[in-house]
């Protein structure tokens, strides 16, 4: 193997796939990056058993071949040579990096001993584009559950009938469903649910990726293509909870509020909350919400108060602070929208308009009060 | 002088009933202990269907009835005379013994310490007998009609005996035992029908099954059967083939905190043993905490002359001729069912099977369970016993995780900060402890510990003084609880629901989760309130207090568990609230929370004798 390419393109190539690279591994070969070198193009790949990428970009190939190097020393020296051109020659298990006036050598493992990846197919090919993708995996991959006990609430859970795209994902108690309109994406009626990981490593990419993405949902994987860039995830094993059946349908009662007046509020007041519930305690009335909170540990507790335009009887509902917080910075408009109907079952929130094809919304379950 | 030297002699043959009423202490030590011999010898007789009615907890009535061969009118009066027996005929059997029973011991025993009515008939006579034995003495036989086969009727155990009554536990924990002895039973005999009803309810009735697959299905419900795994072989099931070792283990998220449910079966037969219970531990390698206990129905077929039976009086244990092949051989077929499981991958194993194979590891087969990014973490930071990341981080390559926070898309910190600290006081050890260091020593704060030292005084309050938070659920969980776990939620259910726990019967044994207490950790509540029901079961720790039973065994259960990684933000929490208890150096089992390193020990270990500065 031997090619020659510009610092600058090998050092963006080589960050891109370093983030898949695992900082630790009991597979010694995947702490490594693979080098090939083909016809008229380098690729590069990296893997963590779970998520795959490779990228690729144009060089100019002397002998075709393939080894891997350790990723993180690899990346580190290429980043800090000087500009210039950079020739790469693979020499027995070692690689060898000629820069204009240096020489540095590494020693690889073998390519054969990479897991190999899966072949592509990509006729079924959607491309989608890219910022209505991150928005709706920005707008529900904090509601992902962390409990490994149920692998299924581990994911998002994507799913597409007739041009709708749906992804929702839920902890058990708070829960976020985006939806848009005018998609095609094949093969996944039924639904499929795409592990997080991958999904935030495309946020981070997409930063520089293209105006449109290809999506592929084939054997158990969701391929993202960037271009020059494909990232492959394994799928999370079914069956996703009825999350419909959740969502209530009608409410006797409705707040409407200023989100960062509210945003502001519950911050203030659960800083006197318990430090391990995050209890916040809302009462809604006529004319204002009151928000109070308790720490006995250290004797204290809060109460403070905004206006809002409510519409039903006077309710007193409890509800970790933190979920609240995080779920109204997803908010998108200016006011908020938040209904339900006793003090014991699911709250939704909500803005109060969405923009066109788009829609979505979150659920809160209630931290029932302390007697 | 008080020594009468009159002419009655001193010395005499002890009489038939007292030599009995000495041995049933050794065989008939609890109600549990009759339902035993009984069902034994019920499956001696060749039953094809089992019913038990108990009242009391079994302590006011036993009544098993079975549709076994039977017994002839002389014959029945034999059974209750000592060392009767139909099972050994010579004594070379003693070392071929494939019969439950071959003592001839059990029958008059009972006799001994209870009433005993026992009706049985033989399918060649028309009608059956009837005998009625009392304090050991039988009282009258005669003719009675009944339908083939035996019901022995044993009512106010132990009436003779107040001593021995003293040491039962109540009703409820008796009745525990039973149903636990009882199941074991219908998982080893599982091509036998059981029934068993208490004080006139029907706690459970197992249909007579061709398949083990189907008991453990009509014991355990469907819910969880995905999570038990068959060792190799197990499902064309020659269970009577020697040398078979055949079964079911489980995934490890089943794993209890009793072993009532970790069975082994020799012959059919329940036992207990450490060396198998050691190499089934060896088997889930590190996937099974040291405190655990996977259910199992593991079946070994061992030729009668490779075991010996007669140990113990109640032959629970069983001593093995081959007990150093027999330990590698379960301990393979375990990690066997682990790993077709997914629980269990090559990688996992053993440090030198670690090696990867030449020909690669193909990403698209690589489906394994989904704990895999979790396991392997806990796996290295325990062999290298090297810091977490969160202190790894080197100047000059920035690691993952922290240009994800700089991004602002780490999903999992998905709950906002309390305060914006920017500088880390704390990090994490072994993903077990929380190490803070201080101005002049280091402190090491066991997370499990501390945890539990925090919940179980926030129990103690929400039991005291009313009720705790509790956090609902958008998909509230139903568990299958066994009918003993079942009628100990049915008694707690207002103590779990001060806990926090908000629980409702949801049809048959099931109960529906839709709410848990808010300071828990929310993985798998269902486990945890599965032991802690366990625990109750028991009668738990501190036999004088119950709260405090229940609020140690519930913060035992619903704490962190060490091998866990914690956010930051957990991290700072479980100090802060720890440091507000009322004693944070000790978990209420008394163990110890926070260890200390000071800077001196430090220096001495670097030959550094330098004076204190302060
Ligand atoms: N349910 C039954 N059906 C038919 N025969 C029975 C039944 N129960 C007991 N017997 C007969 O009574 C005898 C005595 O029973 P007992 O339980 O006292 O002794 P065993 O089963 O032979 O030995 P062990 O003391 O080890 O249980 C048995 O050997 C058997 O012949
Ligand atoms: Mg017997």
């Amino acid at each position: 193997m031997k090619f020659t390419i510009s610092k600058d393109k090998l050092n963006s190539l080589v960050q891109k796939v370093l983030n898949i690279v695992p900082v630790r591994s009991t597979l010694p070969v995947l702490s490594n990056i693979l080098l090939e070198a083909d016809k008229d193009k380098v690729k590069m790949r990296a893997t963590d058993l779970d998520v795959a990428i490779t990228s690729e970009l144009e060089a100019d190939i002397k002998n075709k071949g393939s080894l891997t190097v350790p990723g993180r020393m690899f990346a580190d020296l290429i980043r800090e040579l000087p500009e210039g051109d950079v020739v790469i020659t693979g020499v027995d298990k070692r690689i060898e990096v000629k820069s204009e006036r240096g020489l540095y050598k590494i020693a690889g493992i073998s390519a054969d001993e990479f897991p190999r990846f899966p072949k592509i197919d990509f006729t079924d090919e959607v491309k989608i584009d890219t910022d209505v993708i991150k928005g709706m995996i920005s707008k529900s991959i904090f509601a992902v559950s962390r409990d490994e006990t149920r692998p299924a609430l581990n994911g998002i859970l994507w799913k597409c009938e007739e041009g709708l795209l749906t992804m929702v994902a839920t902890n058990g108690h708070i829960l976020a469903k985006v939806e848009q309109s005018g998609l095609d994406v094949k093969g996944i009626e039924k639904g499929v649910i795409v592990p997080p990981k991958a999904l935030e490593y495309f946020s981070k990419l997409s930063v520089d990726a293209p105006d449109e993405i290809g999506l592929v949902f084939a054997a158990d994987n969701l391929v993202l293509n960037l271009d020059n860039t494909i990232l492959t995830t394994r799928l999370i094993d079914g069956p996703y909870p009825n999350f419909e059946q959740v969502i209530p349908k009608e409410h006797s009662k409705r707040a409407v509020f200023d989100k960062d007046e509210f945003l502001a509020l519950v911050r203030r007041v659960s800083i006197l909350s318990n430090n391990i519930t995050h209890q916040i305690k809302l009462v809604f009335g006529a004319e204002s919400i009151e928000a109070m909170a308790t720490n006995y540990d250290i004797g204290g507790e809060g109460r403070d108060e905004i206006a809002m335009d409510y519409q039903g009887e006077e309710l007193e509902i409890g509800y970790n602070a933190n979920y609240l917080l995080e779920i109204m910075k997803h908010v998108e408009t200016d006011q908020a929208v938040m209904e339900f109907t006793t003090g014991t079952a699911a709250a939704v929130i909500d803005s109060i308009s969405h923009p066109e094809n788009q829609d979505y919304c979150f659920l809160i379950m209630p931290l029932r009060l302390a007697e | 002088m008080h020594f009468s030297t009159g002419d009655k002699p001193k010395i005499k043959v002890l009489d038939e009933t007292l030599i009995n009423k000495i041995a049933a202490g050794e065989v008939i030590e609890r109600p549990a202990s009759v339902v035993k011999e009984l069902v034994e010898n019920a499956l001696d007789a060749g039953a094809e269907n089992i019913s038990i009615e108990l009242e009391e907890g079994g302590l006011r009535l036993i009544a098993i009835h079975d549709d076994g061969v039977g017994m002839l009118g002389e014959d029945l009066e034999l059974a209750f005379t000592r060392h009767a027996t139909s099972k050994l005929a010579k004594a070379d059997d003693l070392f071929n013994i494939l019969s439950f029973g071959f003592r001839g011991e059990a029958l008059p025993s009972i006799a001994s310490v209870a009433h005993v009515k026992a009706i049985s008939r033989v399918k060649e006579r028309d009608s059956g007998s009837e005998i009625e034995i009392d304090g050991g003495r039988v009282k009258g036989l005669k003719a009675t009609g009944c339908p083939v086969g035996t019901s022995i009727i044993v009512s106010n155990l132990f009436y003779n005996t107040p001593a021995r009554r003293k040491f039962l536990k109540s009703p409820r924990s008796e009745l525990s035992r039973i149903t636990d002895l009882v199941t074991s039973y219908a998982v080893g005999n599982f091509d036998v029908g059981f029934k068993i009803s208490h004080n006139g309810r029907e706690l459970y009735n197992f249909p007579p099954a061709a398949k083990l697959y189907e008991r453990i299905i009509a014991i355990y419900g469907t819910d969880d059967i995905e999570k038990f795994l068959p060792l190799p072989g197990t499902d064309e099931g020659m269970f009577n083939q020697p040398g078979s070792i055949l079964g079911y283990i489980t995934h490890p998220v089943m794993a209890k905190s009793r072993s009532n449910e970790t069975r082994f079966f020799v012959n059919f037969r329940p036992i207990m043993s450490r060396t198998l219970l050691a190499a089934l531990r060896a088997g889930y390698h590190d996937k099974l905490a040291p405190n655990l206990y996977p259910p199992t129905a593991i079946f070994f077929n061992i030729l009668p002359r490779d075991i010996d039976v007669n140990v113990h009086p109640a032959k629970t244990e069983i001593r093995f001729k081959n007990e150093s092949e027999l330990f590698p051989k379960l301990k393979r077929l375990v990690e066997h069912a682990l790993k077709s499981g997914g629980v269990l991958t090559e990688l996992s194993l053993n440090t030198d099977e670690a090696k990867p194979s030449g020909n690669g590891t193909q990403f698209i087969h690589a489906k394994r369970g989904n704990d895999f990014s979790k396991r392997t973490d806990m796996q290295e930071s325990l062999y290298k016993g090297g810091f977490k990341e969160y202190g790894e981080s080197s100047e000059t390559a920035p690691s993952r995780e922290s240009d994800i926070e700089k991004d602002g898309v780490d999903i999992h910190s998905g709950i906002e900060k309390p305060h914006e600290s920017t500088e880390q006081r704390m990090w994490q050890f072994m993903d077990s402890f929380i190490v803070v260091p201080l101005k002049n020593s280091m402190l090491f704060i066991d997370q499990h510990n501390a945890h539990e030292r925090i919940l179980f005084e926030a129990a103690m309050e929400n039991l005291d003084s009313g009720k705790g938070a509790t956090q609902q659920m958008l998909f509230p969980i139903s568990i299958d609880l066994t009918p003993g776990e079942f009628a100990i939620w049915n008694e707690y259910s207002e103590v779990l629901n001060r806990l926090g726990f908000e629980t409702s019967e949801f049809g048959g044994h099931s109960i529906l989760i839709s709410g848990i207490p808010a300071e828990m950790d929310d993985k798998a509540p269902e486990s945890a309130l599965r032991r802690i029901l366990d625990d109750f079961q028991e009668g738990g720790e501190f036999k004088d207090d119950p709260f405090k039973s229940i609020a140690a065994s519930f913060a035992c259960h619903a704490a962190i568990k060490a091998g866990q990684k914690l956010q930051y933000e957990e991290m700072e929490q479980i100090f802060n609230k720890l440091f507000a208890c009322q004693e944070f150096n000790l978990c209420p089992h008394g163990r110890p929370i926070i260890a200390r390193l000071t800077s001196q020990e430090v220096e001495k270990k670097f030959n550094r004798h330098v004076p204190i500065r302060d």
